[in-house]
């Protein structure tokens, strides 16, 4: 792909009209960013660039941490190409600043900037008795977690973190200050403009302010593995089994190293209840530090994966079954059975330049590599679909001059 | 009569006949006039015809016709709604679904239900029953609304403490758009990372961005044990101010209801019989869910909690005939409001729960104002007030003065860091309160949304967004005032 020629003055004006600083290679791996530190200088910028963007011809790519930049390619957003990085933890406004709007614990709400670290978040809730979901450590960004439409090892009880977002406010493509939703843990006024924002990947504007529900902590907890099975399909069986045993509540359930991973919580009685339960389902159980190193275990496999698969719970087995007779052992893969994710890492990918056609699950576009392969169900060259008609009509509506559009996302179909 | 009045041609009802039957086309007068409106009482219109389709197919191929036709279309469910959102637009059509009641697959294995729009809420969950699992969102109308019309408004219901509104459990939607395509959204499986969330938007949007005819929803397993208790108070605050302490300590009950005395009294004297004390002001009625140990420890919470602001009475029961009991009381209170006056109406706001008592006594005061009689029943748990207000239609002077009170409460609300609803939606009712919430930039972003799916408006034109400009109605977003009550709990000891 050609690189754009980018009207550098163009921007320069428009972040000296914005009172914006303009870094050409600050930016995560080394792109150039702004970094504007109000949300008012924010508007002001992107309003610039909105109007000037044709000549300009530049992409605004909002970033929190840069860990999600794995869903645009590296030449499409980390090289100075016109594509522009707008660091949001910039408007936290320096160092040590939380970001946290308003919490109450007497609500069990939360409303944080976008740039706000999520482990700052969690910790801060923590306090309070209270946990944010997604239980994900490391580096990461609400607004990020957010856009990029990331969820935890808790969705498997929790569902998605998209279900826990009350509120946003935003930016939309013109500069317009918008808010949607509200703070409250029920709420139907308006349409919800922010369950569209939520894993758009900022292609309608930058998230600036986000409000979430909050899940009390747990009274106790424990983190419990099975001895390894003989293939990631059987401890895959086995943790289905856990999944359809009433009497057992687990928080998380995944497949990882062949064994049968299980995070139990909840009040302690009870979750010592499920431990003996659990005894009698999986063979050789045996208990792991819970908390944070449960969480961590799981996320290790989920960032190294290359590519997710999605399917439905009864089709896991199977597709894993497939999976380890053409590829071998699948010991790194992280499989999710409940949630119905199998997540396999970058070094299996070279194996897998024919499988995907003949899976019926569908691929992550969020997957870097390989390029080549694609969503079988993509319906490229297909007719144009009223979903393809909403989707570009919602763009020209929030993103006028394409300022945060994303090549190849979102998918047609 | 205004002079663009379009009329329905023979020819067009007659190839709405051809589609949908002759029993699905109605132009008569007496069935026009039966879908005049909603629960929302106060504005009634009439709709050149009545279609009701029996498939997405059939669905399709009407719209088609209506749009030729020239005619706007109202989705309507069961017409339970009350905030207007499903009355007819003047000489537009209504397209139903009220023939479209089959429950098309239950998958016990991947635990989701696929079912046609009109499938009453209750009849789902007693489809799913024998194999252990069941749908989450329990409106109190739920024996009588839709899943098509649950996800207009996103609804919720008692349970939605535990197990959130509508848009928790939606995977996927079959949707027919203003041009009569048909639109699968989502589906059994988890959603793809690399497409948008365009079921998001679509639920809760009050039928303004097309016609669902098919919903994929999830089930949840049945829980182990279920144990319903009622703590009954002297005092509605102490009632209140319980439920603040118990959000506060993080207890996780599925369901905590608050009823008053003037409900208590309505609910004791109709059919609906619940065998709630008549000498308690106030009765919070409140179900725990989950395995032996959870519940048992959690109800201990619960009591300990009502005890300490003042309940003088607690009972538990495990008894699924008495249990029933319990929430055929509940959920028939707005029923039996009937025998205080032939009019209710059914305010439906947020508040944060940390200012339920505030908000309750707010809309005490305005009623007692303005002499009209008010019966509190709300979900306490999510914050989610129904004050209701008795009165006559037939009373100009008590209509304006209803809907005067109607408004304060409202505005309460919002000061308080509250919304103007929290499961009807805003249909016709809080138009122009919209303007008390959001900015002209947030109303024109939702009308871009809205013209996004629906670019010609052919789709209950008129609803939701404010008719005239926020400027025409003198209101402005009102400013979040802090609370007036003492931040900690009022028990002793305080919050956790």
């Amino acid at each position: 792909m050609a690189p754009r020629a980018v009207d550098l003055d163009a921007i320069h004006l428009a972040c000296k009209e914005a009172g914006v600083a303009f870094d050409p290679e600050g930016g995560v791996g080394g792109g150039p960013v702004v970094q504007p530190t109000s949300e008012t200088s924010l508007g002001v910028l992107i309003a610039a660039l909105s109007s000037r963007s044709a000549k300009a011809n530049v992409r605004l790519l909002p970033v929190g941490t840069g860990g999600q930049l794995s869903w645009c390619r590296p030449d499409q957003c980390m090289a100075p190409d016109g594509s522009l990085q707008l660091a949001m933890p910039a408007l936290l406004g320096g160092s040590g600043a939380s970001g946290v709007v308003e919490y109450v614990p007497g609500d069990g709400t939360l409303t944080a900037l976008a740039g706000a670290d999520v482990s700052v978040l969690r910790a801060t809730v923590a306090e309070g008795g209270h946990r944010l979901t997604p239980a994900l450590f490391g580096a990461a960004t609400l607004g990020g977690v957010l856009a990029a439409g990331r969820s935890g090892l808790d969705q498997h009880s929790l569902g998605p973190t998209r279900h826990h977002l009350l509120g946003m406010r935003m930016i939309d493509g013109s500069g317009r200050h918008l808010r949607s939703g509200g703070r409250l843990v029920k709420n139907v006024t308006g349409f919800d403009l922010h369950r569209l924002h939520a894993g758009a990947r900022g292609i309608f504007g930058p998230i600036v302010e986000a409000s979430m529900r909050l899940m009390p902590e747990p009274e106790a907890e424990q983190y419990l593995m099975s001895g390894p099975c003989a293939s990631a399909a059987e401890a895959v069986e086995l943790a289905l089994e856990v999944r359809g045993a009433t009497k057992v509540r687990e928080q998380a359930l995944f497949v990882r190293d062949r064994a049968t991973h299980v995070l139990l919580a909840g009040r302690s009685a009870q979750v010592d209840a499920d431990r003996r339960r659990l005894e009698r389902l999986l063979p050789g159980l045996v208990e792991r530090d819970a908390g944070p190193g449960a969480e961590n275990f799981h996320l290790a496999g989920a960032q190294q994966a290359g590519v997710r698969l999605s399917t439905v719970p009864s089709r896991v087995a199977g597709t894993v079954k497939t999976l380890e007779t053409w590829l071998g052992d699948l010991a790194s893969a992280v499989i999710v059975p409940g949630v119905a994710h199998v997540d396999l890492p970058t070094e299996l990918l070279s194996e897998a330049s024919s499988w995907p056609d003949r899976l019926d699950a569908r691929l992550d576009p969020r997957a870097p590599l390989p390029l080549a392969l694609r969503d079988p169900s993509d319906p490229s060259g297909l007719p144009e679909r009223a979903q393809d008609r909403w989707r570009g009509r919602l763009i020209e509506a929030f993103d006028p001059a394409g300022l945060f559009q994303i090549e190849g996302f979102p998918a047609r179909g | 009569m205004g002079s663009d009045r379009k009329e329905l041609s023979r020819r067009h009802v007659a190839e709405l006949e051809d589609i949908v039957g002759k029993r699905g086309v109605r132009t008569d007068p007496t069935a026009r006039s039966a879908y005049e409106s909603d629960a929302f009482m106060l504005q009634r219109a009439t709709a050149e015809v009545i279609v009701l389709p029996r498939t997405t197919a059939e669905a399709a191929a009407a719209v088609k016709v209506l749009r030729e036709a020239g005619l706007v279309v109202v989705p309507r469910g069961a017409g339970t709604g009350l905030s207007g959102g499903a009355r007819p637009v003047e000489n537009g059509a209504i397209l139903g679904t009220a023939r479209m009641r089959d429950v098309l697959e239950v998958n016990a294995e991947d635990r989701y239900a696929r079912v046609q729009a009109g499938v009453v809420n209750v009849h789902l969950t007693a489809a799913c029953a024998g194999a252990g699992l069941f749908y989450g969102p329990d409106p109190s109308s739920q024996t009588a609304c839709t899943i098509g019309g649950n996800v207009g408004n996103n609804s919720g219901g008692p349970h939605g403490f535990k197990y959130g509104s509508t848009n928790r459990h939606v995977l996927g939607l079959t949707m027919v758009d203003s041009d009569g395509e048909v639109i699968e959204l989502g589906g059994p499986g988890p959603t793809a990372d690399g497409t948008l969330d365009l079921l998001g938007p679509v639920i809760g949007s009050e039928g303004m961005l097309g016609l669902v005819t098919e919903v994929t929803v999830q089930l949840l397993p049945r829980p182990e044990k279920v144990e319903t208790l009622l703590c009954l108070f002297e005092s509605l605050d102490a009632c209140c101010d319980a439920v603040s302490e118990m959000i506060a300590r993080r207890l996780e009950p599925s369901a905590i209801e608050i009823l008053d005395r003037l409900t208590i009294e309505a609910v004791e004297a109709s059919v609906l019989r619940a065998g709630y004390p008549d000498h308690a002001e106030a009765v919070m009625l409140v179900e725990v869910e989950g395995g032996d140990e959870e519940v048992d420890a959690t109800s201990a919470d619960v009591i300990e909690v009502a005890r300490a602001f003042g309940a003088f009475d607690t009972r538990r029961t495990t008894d699924p005939a008495e249990r029933k009991r319990l929430w055929a009381g509940r959920k028939g209170a707005f029923g039996a409001m009937g025998r205080i006056a032939p009019d209710l109406y059914v305010a439906d706001v947020v508040a944060p729960r940390t200012r339920l008592r505030e908000i309750v006594s707010a809309a005490t005061v305005a009623c007692r104002e303005r002499d009209l009689k008010l019966a509190n029943v709300f979900h306490a748990g999510d914050g989610n007030l129904h004050p209701n207000i008795s009165y006559d239609r037939r009373d100009a002077d008590e209509v304006r003065r209803v809907l005067e009170a109607g408004r304060i409460i409202m505005e309460a609300c919002v000061r308080a860091g509250g919304s103007l609803t929290g499961e009807h939606g805003i249909g016709l009712e809080k138009q122009d309160e919209m303007c008390l919430v959001f900015s002209d930039d947030d109303l024109a972003a939702m009308d871009q949304l809205r013209g996004a799916f629906d670019p010609s408006a052919f789709w209950n034109p008129g609803k939701m967004l404010p008719v005239r400009g926020c400027r025409e109605v003198h209101t402005r977003p009102l400013p979040v005032e802090p609370s007036t009550e003492p931040t900690d709990a009022q028990a002793p000891g305080g919050s956790r």
